[in-house]
C-alpha cells in the first residue's frame, strides 16, 4: 500500500515534471515559473508530505499575507499577467526609464526594473541581495543588467532573514 | 475561525482543513468517487472545486489562480489522490465477506461494461493489480 501512494503520488506530480522542462524566462507558462522560483522542492522520499512556504509559518498582517501569497501564485498584475486583459497585450515593462524592452514579470520587478521606485526599495533592503548577487552594487547600480539564472532566483527567494 | 483570528494564521487553517475537510470529502468515496480517478480528471469534480475555492480563499488569491500551483502552496494533495487509495485500500483490505463477494461479482461484471467502479478503478490505475 506504501508503494502504492507513492506511486500515485508521483502520477499526480507529472504536471510538475512537465513544467520543470520549461523555462520561465522565455515562456510565459505559469507553472513553470512557479516551480522554478518559488515553489518548495518536493522531498526525494515521495511519501513525504509537501512542504508549505515558510511565509505562511510567520506572524504577517492579511493584507502582507495576501500579497505574498498573489506574487507567489502569479495572481498579480505585472504586465507579464495583466497582457491577457490589457489592450495592447504587451508583456513590455512600462516603468523601465531605458530603450531595452524586457518583459515584467517577477524576477524583473525584483531584480532588473530600473523605474526609481523599486531602485529605491532595493537600497533600502540592500542586505537582501548582496549574499546573492555580486554584481549588485546597491548604492551605485541597484539593478542587474541581464537575466539571472533559475536556480540563483529560487535561493534568493528562499532565503530566510527573519 | 473568527473567535481566534485564525483567518490570520493560515497555516492553521491548512492543518484544520486536513483534519476536518479531507475525510468528509472522502465520505463514501469507494463508491462514487471511481469516476474522478483517471489521470487528467484529478480536478474535474465538483469537490475539488469546492477544496480549490477554499484554499483560494484561504490565500487571499483570485479564483482563476492556477489550481495546481494553489494545492502544492498549501501543501496539500488533490483530493483524488485521497479517493484512490482509498478505494483501493477498502479492496485490498476489507474484512466484510459481503464486500468481498461484491468486489467479486463488479470484477466478473466489468469485461461487459466499464461503467461499473472496478472498470473505472482499473482504468484509472492502468495496470491490473487486481
Amino acid at each position: 500500500m506504501q508503494e502504492f501512494t507513492a506511486d500515485l503520488k508521483h502520477r499526480m506530480r507529472g504536471v510538475w515534471r512537465d513544467a520543470e522542462l520549461v523555462d520561465p524566462n522565455t515562456h510565459n507558462n505559469k507553472l513553470a515559473t512557479n516551480h522554478s522560483w518559488f515553489a518548495i522542492p518536493f522531498s526525494r522520499n515521495e511519501r513525504m508530505p509537501i512542504n508549505v512556504p515558510r511565509y505562511l509559518h510567520l506572524d504577517l498582517s492579511k493584507h502582507v499575507m495576501r500579497n505574498v501569497s498573489k506574487f507567489r501564485l502569479r495572481a498579480h498584475t505585472l504586465r507579464v499577467e495583466a497582457a491577457a486583459w490589457l489592450e495592447d497585450g504587451s508583456c513590455v515593462c512600462d516603468q523601465c526609464p531605458g530603450e531595452d524592452e524586457h518583459v515584467q514579470n517577477e524576477v524583473h520587478a525584483l531584480l532588473i526594473c530600473q523605474d526609481h521606485r523599486v531602485r529605491e526599495l532595493r537600497k533600502h533592503f540592500s542586505f537582501l541581495f548582496t549574499p546573492f548577487f555580486e554584481d549588485f552594487p546597491p548604492a551605485v547600480q541597484p539593478f542587474l543588467l541581464q537575466q539571472v539564472n533559475n536556480q540563483l532566483v529560487h535561493n534568493f527567494l528562499s532565503q530566510q532573514n527573519n | 475561525m473568527r473567535g481566534h483570528a485564525l483567518a490570520d494564521r493560515p497555516h492553521t487553517s491548512l492543518w484544520l482543513a486536513k483534519t476536518y475537510v479531507i475525510p468528509p470529502g472522502m465520505y463514501g468515496s469507494q463508491v462514487w468517487g471511481t469516476g474522478f480517478l483517471q489521470a487528467g480528471r484529478e480536478l474535474s469534480s465538483p469537490l475539488s472545486t469546492l477544496h480549490l475555492h477554499f484554499w483560494n480563499g484561504t490565500l487571499g488569491v483570485k479564483q482563476s489562480t492556477t489550481n495546481w500551483a494553489v494545492l502544492r502552496e498549501c501543501g496539500h494533495e488533490p483530493l483524488q489522490f485521497y479517493w484512490f487509495r482509498s478505494a483501493v485500500n477498502s479492496m485490498l483490505n476489507t474484512n466484510s465477506d459481503t464486500l468481498r463477494r461484491v468486489v467479486q461479482t463488479d470484477l466478473n461484471l466489468q469485461p461487459r461494461s466499464s461503467a461499473c467502479w472496478t472498470a473505472q478503478l482499473l482504468s484509472a490505475s492502468g495496470t491490473a493489480w487486481v
